[in-house]
This record gives C-alpha cells, structure tokens and sequence, in this order.
C-alpha cells in the first residue's frame, strides 16, 4: 500500500495530542465523605448493564483517535493492489488537423471524444480523470477530476484545430502525473501512427485508405490582362483525376475548371488562367469529394490597393528624389515647392527637402538639410558647419536589429558631404546609420508625435551619395521603414504566426478569424502578433489616415495534416509502468466517517454534560 | 461542637412534645411497666399541678399557702428505670459544615432523656469513642438536674471512630429497669451486634436509632469521583460513579439498613431508621408510635 498525499499522514501526530490531553484532563475529583463503607458495599451490588459501559470512560478517546486516524488516511489516499479497482487516468486527446476527417459521417476528433467518453462510463467509481488536449497549444481541460458527469460534460467543451500540434507538452505533462503515481492509466487517443508503450496505450483512429486529396502552393500573376493561377495538388491514397476549379473576386460561378492526373502521394501542378484587369481575390477547389474539405479549397488576395499609400515631396530641387521614389515605390507622389505647401493631409509620407515645416504633419515624415528647428521633431538645429575639403561618413556599426535591416546592402565607404548641420538634443528612440566627427547625419526613429521620422543632416545636392550605388538602396530601406508593408504576405498555413506591422497611427487593430471571431491584436508595439489556429480567410482591420483598412489572409491547411496516414514520432514516457489501484469502491464510506464524527460529537457532549452537569 | 444544639428552643419544643405526648400516650415501653411512675414510697420526687380526681392527701398545703394553688406531692415509684442512651461520636457522625447526623444524634437523646425524667426515671448518657465509653450524663433525676445536666450534650466532641461493641459490651449496663437507646449511623464494619446481644440478654428494652444524612441517603455525586473516608483516610472509593454505580450503591443501602432491622427483630429489639433532617416531634409523634415504642 502506498500514499498518494503522504503529507497527510501527518494528522496523525493529533493522536499522541489527544491522548495528551485525555490524561491531563481526565483527573478524579478529590472529596471526602463520613464513610465510604456503603460506597465499599455497593461493588458487590454492582451489575453492568451495558457490556460495553466499561469502556465509557475510554469512548470518547476512543472516537477521538478513530476520527482522527480515518481523516488523516482519508487526506493520505492510501492507493490498494486491489484488481478490477479504480484507477487514475489520463487522456491525452490530439486534436490536430487531420482528427478532422470524416468516415462515415463523423470527424476522427468526434470518434476520440467518443472513445473517452465511453471509457469514463466504464472506470470504476473512484477514479481520476485527467484530459490533455492537444491543440495549438496543449491544455489540460481537467485534472484529476473524479465526477464522471462533470468529466463528460467537460469532454464535449473541447474542440479540434486545423493546425498542425507538437506532443511536446503533452508528454512532458503526462510524464508529471506518471511520476506522481506510475500506475496512471494513459491513453494517447490519435490518428497518427504511434507504437503502443507498455505505461502509454495508444488507440488510433481513422484509416489509412480514407480518400484525401489537398491544393497548396498557390501563386497569381497578373499580366496583360490575364491572371494566371498556379497550384500544386496531391492524392494522398490512390491515383486519381482531380478537377479544379477556378473562383475570382469571391464568385461562386468559375472561371475555368482542369482535370489534372494525380498519382498517389505525387505532388503535380496546375495552372489555370482567366480574363481579368484585376482583382482581389481568387479561389482554387478541388471539387472532388474527400474525407477532409478544409484542404481542398485555397484562395490568394491581391492586397495592392490597400497597402498603397500618397507621399508629398515638398523641395526646390526634388530631381534626385523624385526619380528614386518612382523606381523604387509604386506609390503615388505629389511634389510642391516650399512655398506652395500647404498640410491638408491624405499622404502617408511627407518628404520635405531644404524645407522646414511650421508644424510637422501627423504622418511618416523625412527631414532633409533641415536648418530650422520645429515642435516634435525630436532635435534641435545648433548650426550649419562648412566643411573646407570633403569629408566621408562613417557608417554605424551597430548590431541593433533596425540598424542592420535599414544598412541592409548598403556599403558606406564612399559617401563624401561638404557642410552639414548640428543637431542638439537628440532625440533617444532615433537610431543613427551614419555619422560625421560623431555627429549624427543620417538617422531614423519615432517623433514625438509618434510617427516614424527619417533625418538627413546634410544636403543632397553638397554630397555625392545621390550619385553613388548606395543611394538605391538606402532609400529602399528607409521606405520600408517609414511606411513598411502591414503584412509581408497573404497566405498562410493553419498554426502560423502572422506579423503584422504597426505603423503610425494604426488604431482598433484587429483580426476577424474564418468563424467570425475577433482577436484584437496589440498595437502597442511595433509588431502584433495574430496565430492562425482555423483554415479559411482571416481579415485583418484597423484604422489609419481617417480610413478603415481591410487585410485579408487565407489560412490553408498545413500539408502535414492533409495526410490520413501520417506516422508520428516515438510517445512513450520513461519509467515502468505499475499496477496500483486507487481504492475508489470505498469513497462512499466518507459517509460512515462522518457519521462517525458525529457520534462523537455527540458523545463528547453527553461527557462533558456528565462530568459538569453532576446530574 | 460549635454549635448549640440544646438551647432554650429545643427545651420548649421538648416542652410541648412531652405535653402532647402525655395527652395521647401512656408512656414509653409502657407493656413493661405502668404509668404511674409515681408511687407510694417515702422518697418525695417532685411536684405537678393538682388534678381534680387526684389523692387530696398528697396536696403540698405549705405550698397552697405560698403560691394559692394547688400542688400534688410526687413520690419515686419503687420501680423506676433507668434510661441508658449511647451516643455515637465518631467523626462520620459530624461530617460536614452543618454536621447534621451529630445534631439530629443530640437532640433525639436529649428528646429521650427529657421523656425519661418527666417519668421520673434515671437517665444516663453515653459517649462513644473508639472502643470507649464515656458517661457525660450519670443517672440524671427529676428535670432540675435535667437542666443542670443536659448541656453536656452541647460539649460532645465527635472525633475518630467508634466499635459499639467494644465500648457497651464491658460496661455496666443494667438489668431489667429501662431502654437503652444506640444512636448512631451504623455504618461500619465493626460487630455491634454483641452490643445488642449483650443489652438483649440484660432484658433491657433495645433501641436502635439509626442517623444518616441526606447525602448518605440519596447520594449526589457524579462522575468520576475518589471519596476519602473521614474517619480513616486511608480507605477510599475511587470509581466513575453513573447511573449503575447509584443503583448499587442503592442496594447495598436498602441491604444494610435490613440487615441492621433485621437482626434487632430477631432478637426482640426496636430500630428506628431517621434522617438527619427528620423533626423531632415527628420521630416520636409517629415513628416511635408505630414502632410501638411509645403507646
């Protein structure tokens, strides 16, 4: 016999107390009478009615000990080898992808919870239920729960993924019960191929010739006028035809269907064009009927019109940059002389050029040869500084991960200025690229209005880095920088994590998942996170620039779960498995016990009514 | 004996008992003797009131003439008695703040004794202690020398214990001329019985008044209890004392106050059982009457 709560045996220590006290208290009262030759006489009258009258001075401590014994065993849970008893379980319930196919009209997921369910019913009274769902992210939806209604009840809460899982945690959890008592009884309740374990009984669900078929890899190209559709699709159990279809713009009508020729487990591709001048979306189906439908339907969004942005070039002499920024941004730019401009909003960058605003707008903003000091823009302007020869920049060797992205392919060796400004009072979140005699002169970081500033401490026109290979580059980055991208992509894979760039001015950032749930996403740094946890389209909204902002993304099933006879890896824990019940067929004698505690309850008072009393 | 038990208002109580007592009764043990306590011998007594009907030769004229009234002459009987009374003085006699067995002791010899005189008999008190006996009253006549004497009850003092048989048994206790009176609580396990036998075999008229107290009656204590005993400390009862316990302890009391009733009746004695909260006029107005003691 073992403890499953040794500690408990600690209330033991309360029966020596007791006896303690008993002695202390249990004294004889001292008082003398004019003879006690009646009293002397009365033992040979003496009958006992009750046989056990004998012992009623001893009852009470009696009842005091067993209490206290039956209580502190009771919180110890002796565990018996006691066959065809109760035992402790733990159901380790995968609820990946995969455990989404269908036979015969239910889901594998459905059939699991099923199994568990029916397993429960079976237990002997007594036992623990402990279920581990492995989902996206593992959770024990009970533990040691000994209400079989309750574990049910519970059972039915859970809900399968779309996504791929790791058993990672569920071992490690089911490794902790199984050292706390080696004769838990775990079951692995799966679809993937696992070997049996002597201390993990796997029950596998599904088979391997269920029909599968799944589309992936999807590309779209526009091009005169023509978009062409790329896929890859897959039969995973046998040679097959697949007809494919083609959705635009979110139609239910397509524009063109394809038989391809599939053989089993071979991945072959398909391309289908249509007519169009543009679009938003398109949609490629595998019409043919499967075990698993969430994989056999892909859709790719064109997201051009919602991530383009206006940007404002105020200068005299905007050639060198009016030229890179329409190489290099397929944004809309406006250019105005300094003494035109005027801030009525609607552009996502301003770029003022040997200008100095009066405000700054609340918008991404570059300050070139600035030679006025103006509210927010982090620095102060101490004076323009001619320099006799010209003098190189010292690039930054920073290893801060912003450095390096906005460095990225830029050398640096050979930019020469001949009069640059000093800056005072730096601003401490812009970070420095290049310097000169340890002033900063190209820098980038976050105004005090809280957008993103980009600041060029010389002019363009007094420096040879317009003319040089890094000037491509360089302003490639600081766009990226200054009005990066929200999303880098729009398809994604069920169990990814999508990054989403904060810009300026982003609010009420959230994301609507395919079953119309909202996540909001934290907008308080520069990167939110969203994870993908359904197959299907997620639209990503906020509000920028006075507009609402509509992001969508697809989530398409991860390749690994489209396969209905996957293998999985070794699950098995490590120590020998043993065969101790828990003596659960008792647990309804907690109502003797506290039957008991009454009685003695009602005993101490009959004692102390006794010995006080003096009836 | 702090405590004064024969005072004044005893003696009037006495007083009226004897009257009520003359009115209704003959006297005591009057089987063996007659009423007429008052004979014809020479030997003058005492006087009483003049009753019409009564010897006018026995008038006191001398006295008419002082006091205008007339008194009767009492002359002592030629056979008159002679009262012993033993009282028990062991300390369980006055267990207790109000050591009421020692009281009640007192006045029911006092209440025999005043009886006694007024039937112009002698009277005699005993003390018993350990295996003596103490004669604080000697052969008391005539109620002038009661009140001379009675006061000797007051001074008793009730210390150690008490073998009755070891004190009567050697002393002189008459033969044939009157009542011996045993007054004790009869708890003991000495032999009095030979002190009866021995009174019995005297022909001497035998009384046993047993005295226990209301506690020894009806018994108090509960749970659980070490009961020392007065007179000897070394012996004592240590028991849990319940509800069996009492109804024993119940028996052995109903089997030695048998026992004691029992054995005075085989050998042709009185016993009278009495609580120590009894009144006295009610121990003589209805048990010594039913005993036949007094008729």
């Amino acid at each position: 016999m073992t403890f499953l709560f040794p500690l408990g045996l600690l209330g033991l220590i309360g029966i020596p107390v007791v006896i303690l006290i008993y002695i202390l208290r249990n004294k004889f009262n001292e008082q003398t009478v004019p003879s006690t030759y009646l009293w002397e006489l009365s033992e040979k009258f003496y009958k006992r009615r009750n046989p056990l009258s004998g012992l009623t001075g001893l009852i009470s401590l009696i009842l005091q000990i067993l209490t206290i014994a039956v209580v502190s065993l009771a919180i110890a849970r002796p565990i018996f080898i006691m066959p065809n008893s109760a035992s402790e379980y733990c159901f380790i319930l995968d609820a990946s992808g995969s455990m989404n196919m269908q036979t015969d009209g239910e889901t594998r997921f459905d059939l699991a919870k099923a199994a568990i369910e029916e397993e429960i019913k079976d237990s002997r009274l007594g036992s623990t239920y402990t279920l581990i769902h492995v989902s996206t992210e593992t959770t024990a939806a009970y533990e040691r729960l000994t209400d079989k209604a309750l574990a049910i009840e519970l059972l039915q809460d859970v809900q399968c993924s779309d996504a791929s899982v790791q058993y990672t945690d569920a071992l490690a959890s089911a490794q902790k019960y199984f050292n706390d008592n080696p004769s838990f009884e775990v079951y692995l309740y799966t679809d993937k191929q696992y070997n049996s374990h002597d201390n993990v009984n796997v029950v596998k669900f599904g088979s391997e010739s269920d029909v599968n078929y799944a589309i992936g890899g999807v590309e779209g190209s526009l091009t005169n006028n023509t978009l062409t559709a790329k896929a890859n699709v897959v039969s995973y159990t046998k040679d097959a035809t697949l007809s494919v279809a083609l959705y635009l713009n979110g139609k239910d009508t397509p524009a063109k269907t394809a038989d391809v020729a599939v053989k089993k487990g071979e991945s072959a591709p398909v391309t289908l064009t249509a007519a169009a001048q543009s679009y938003d979306s398109f949609r490629m189906v595998i019409t043919n009927k499967d075990c698993l439908d969430s994989d056999n339907e892909i859709v790719s969004y064109n997201q051009q019109s919602e991530a383009s942005y206006n940007i404002l070039l105020v200068s005299e002499t905007p050639f060198f940059l009016q030229a890179a920024l329409d190489v290099f941004t397929d944004s809309k730019v406006d250019v105005v002389e300094p003494n035109a401009y005027t801030d009525n909003g609607g552009y996502g960058l301003y770029i003022f050029h040997s200008y100095t605003p009066e405000v700054l707008p609340d918008a991404a903003v570059w300050l070139i040869n600035s030679n006025e000091s103006v509210a927010d823009s982090g620095f102060g302007i101490r004076g323009t500084v001619e320099l006799e020869d010209p003098a190189p920049l010292v690039k930054s060797d920073s290893t801060a991960t912003t450095t390096r992205a906005l460095l990225n392919g830029i050398d640096g060796r050979n930019i020469y200025i001949s009069e640059y400004i000093k800056y005072s009072g730096m601003y401490t979140k812009f970070t420095t690229l290049f310097s000169y005699n340890a002033h900063p002169m190209i820098m980038a970081g976050v105004n005090a209005l809280g957008n993103r500033e980009v600041v060029f401490g010389f002019d363009l026109h007094k420096t040879d880095l317009p003319l040089s290979s890094d000037f491509a580059p360089l302003i490639c980055n600081l766009l990226t920088y200054t009005c990066p991208d929200v999303l880098d992509r729009t398809d994604y894979v069920c169990g990814e994590d999508v990054n989403v760039n904060i810009t300026a001015n982003m609010k009420n950032v959230k994301a609507i998942s395919p079953d119309g749930e909202e996540i909001y996403i934290d907008n308080t740094t520069d990167i939110g996170v969203l994870h993908l946890d359904k197959v299907g389209t997620y639209t990503i909204r906020f509000f920028a620039m006075g507009e609402e902002k509509n992001y969508k993304i697809y989530a398409s099933s991860p390749n690994d779960e489209s396969n209905p006879a996957l293998v999985g890896e070794s699950f098995a824990l490590s120590g020998e498995k043993q065969y101790e019940k828990t003596d659960g067929t008792y647990d309804p004698l907690m109502i003797l016990f506290v039957c008991l505690a009454l009685l003695f309850i009602a005993d101490w008072m009959v004692y102390c009514y006794e010995k006080y009393q003096l009836r | 004996m702090k405590k004064l038990v024969i005072d004044e208002a005893f003696l009037s109580e006495l007083e009226a008992l004897q009257t009520v007592l003359k009115n209704n009764v003959a006297g005591m043990f009057g089987g063996n003797r007659q009423s007429k306590n008052f004979g014809s011998s020479c030997e003058f007594a005492d006087y009483r009131d003049y009753i019409p009907g009564d010897d006018i030769t026995k008038i006191d004229w001398n006295a008419y003439a002082r006091f205008d009234k007339l008194y009767q002459k009492l002359y002592f009987d030629e056979r008159q008695m002679h009262t012993r009374i033993y009282i028990d003085a062991s300390r369980s006699m006055a267990h207790g703040d109000e050591a009421e067995k020692a009281e009640q002791a007192i006045k029911i010899a006092a209440a025999f004794a005043y009886l006694s005189v007024c039937e112009m008999d002698k009277v005699s008190i005993y003390v018993m202690q350990g295996g003596e006996l103490n004669e604080i009253v000697h052969s008391m006549v005539g109620k002038d020398a009661y009140l001379n004497c009675i006061n000797a009850l007051n001074e008793i003092e009730f210390d150690g214990d008490a073998k009755i048989s070891e004190a009567i048994v050697p002393s002189t206790v008459g033969r044939g001329d009157g009542l011996s009176v045993i007054i004790s609580d009869f708890l003991t396990d000495e032999d009095f019985e030979r002190a009866i036998d021995r009174l019995c075999e005297q022909k001497r008229d035998v009384l046993c008044v047993q005295v226990l107290s209301r506690e020894e009656i009806n018994p108090q204590v509960r749970g659980k209890m070490h009961l020392f005993d007065s007179e000897t400390p070394s012996r004592f009862f240590r028991k849990k004392i319940n509800q069996d316990v009492i109804r024993a302890y119940k028996d052995a009391f109903k089997f030695v106050v048998d026992r004691i009733k029992n054995y005075c009746e085989s050998r042709g004695a009185h016993y009278l059982f009495t609580s120590a909260y009894t009144p006295i006029s009610d121990i003589f107005f209805g048990n010594l009457i039913d005993l036949e003691v007094m008729k």
